[in-house]
């Protein structure tokens, strides 16, 4: 029964995949090759693209910025949700940071980062990919910390468990959760994050590569870009999820 | 010795009780018996340390308590032996052992809590509660989850340990047969605010009780007759 279903799901999948490039086929026919490009022309373009060195020097710019910024707000954001959650004092501290960092239009810190940190150079995509980012990881290491089990928390202290064991052993098992999905949607913004932010602010990356196609109306080549960012946004989720099983298959 | 010494205890305008004087002999079970809701559970979690009190004296001059939760409270994440580890200092890691075995739970030593009974998960938690060191045990409806059979012979082996480590113990139900199987003494409270309606000491040496005994049956009426009276 079991063994059907998933038989099932890779047939619905596999048609959903062929349904949307033939619409993709359609459309190209009927729009035409130069405002939409078909399925062959954008895998063509991408072995065009793929034997240029500045296509992988592109894409490895962009991921090494998407790490350093998604990395910097797990790193900071983490502790201070932790804290949030834990006490309401704090919580009550960092608030209007977070509604501020939250409400901005993405579009004012890529403005704002431009002027701060210039073009040329990642520093202003790294600014921003950190700034989307960390509201997420915040939020859910908070929740986690607020919805963590009380009677646990009341076994450890009636048992007199030391403060680095309780947090190792009974608060971070049931933040885990909440803080790998505020990764999961951290890693989804990150990708998005870096083309936006590299398109205005930086001269090098996918971003700025997809600048540059639209200035020459290489449409073939926006749809090449953005079929990686998709795969990036994709692997990233895909990785985070295959951690949180490994970590808890065990148990749950 | 006297341990809660006019203890009031309230949650916002409710009174759970109020100079509530509990008065104990170290070294003895205590089953504190009463309707539920009445706050048996208020006076063990005082005494544990997890909850404050409005008025009076908490006198545990250093004794060391342990718990046994009315739920078992163990982390999912661990599995049988590393949830005992937990609280079991290192010289008496080889007592878990030895508990496991005395539970007939020696087989799943390395289970993790999803794939064990709710009886073992109390059984593994009582485990837990005499395995960490202390002067005092508290007791929160600790055989609910499991069969009579299962429940005689786990309370049996309460009462060995019991005399070996020679703890004390409180042990707080609703049901009678229980507090008269475990108990040296019967603390009787009454329904909200809960006052100390009886307390009575229970001759019979614990070897020779039985559910079915004629001496227990006879305390079994009285203690239940006193109950009904509380709640009407």
């Amino acid at each position: 029964m079991k063994d059907s279903i998933i038989r099932n799901k890779k047939v619905y999948f596999l048609i959903s995949i062929f349904i949307f490039i033939l619409i993709w086929q359609i459309l190209s026919i009927v729009a035409g090759p130069l405002i939409m490009p078909s399925p062959m022309e954008t895998i063509k373009e991408m072995f065009h693209l793929s034997i240029r060195k500045d296509f992988w020097k592109d894409i490895l710019t962009s991921i090494i910025r998407g790490i350093i910024g998604f990395s910097l707000a797990v790193l900071i954001g983490t502790p201070i949700g932790f804290f949030m959650g834990l006490r309401e004092e704090i919580e009550a501290f960092f608030h209007p940071f977070l509604v501020l960092f939250q409400t901005v239009p993405t579009i004012s810190w890529i403005i704002l980062a431009w002027l701060w940190f210039g073009t040329g150079d990642g520093d202003a995509a790294i600014f921003i990919i950190w700034i989307i980012v960390i509201p997420f990881i915040i939020i859910n290491v908070m929740e986690g910390v607020k919805s963590v089990d009380t009677s646990l928390i009341e076994m450890g202290k009636v048992f007199n468990i030391p403060l680095k064991k309780k947090i190792i052993d009974i608060y971070f098992p049931q933040i885990l959760p909440f803080w790998l999905a505020g990764c999961s949607i951290g890693s989804g913004l990150t990708w998005k994050g870096v083309a936006m932010a590299e398109l205005l602010t930086a001269k090098t990356g996918i971003g700025a590569a997809m600048g540059t196609a639209r200035i020459n109306l290489e449409i073939a080549q926006v749809f090449v870009w953005t079929g990686i960012l998709v795969f990036l946004g994709y692997i990233s989720t895909v990785l985070i999820r295959k951690l949180e099983d490994l970590v808890t298959k065990k148990w749950r | 010795m006297v341990l809660l010494d006019r203890v009031t205890k309230k949650y916002n305008d409710l009174v759970v009780f109020k100079d509530l004087t509990l008065d104990i002999d170290e070294g003895k079970i205590y089953s504190i018996l009463g309707p539920s809701g009445c706050g048996k559970t208020t006076i063990l979690r005082i005494i544990g340390g997890l909850e404050n009190i409005d008025s009076g004296r908490i006198l545990l001059s250093k004794k060391r308590v342990s718990y046994i939760f009315q739920e078992h409270r163990l982390l999912p994440w661990k599995n049988v032996r590393k949830n005992l580890e937990l609280v079991c200092p290192k010289e008496d890691l080889d007592k878990i052992n030895m508990y496991l075995e005395m539970m007939e739970l020696k087989d799943y030593e390395y289970s993790y809590p999803k794939d064990l009974s709710g009886g073992m998960k109390q059984r593994i938690s009582m485990i837990r509660g005499f395995l960490y060191p202390h002067d005092i045990l508290l007791m929160d409806e600790a055989f609910q989850a499991l069969d009579l059979k299962l429940k005689t012979k786990l309370l049996r082996e309460v009462y060995k340990l019991h005399k070996d480590i020679k703890n004390t113990i409180i042990f707080v139900t609703h049901n009678v047969e229980e507090a008269l199987f475990l108990g040296d003494e019967i603390i009787v409270l009454s329904k909200k605010p809960a006052v100390i309606l009886d307390k009575f000491k229970i001759d019979i040496p614990q070897e020779k009780r039985d559910f079915e005994s004629k001496e227990i049956k006879n305390l079994k009426n009285k203690t239940k007759s006193l109950l009904e009276h509380t709640t009407v």
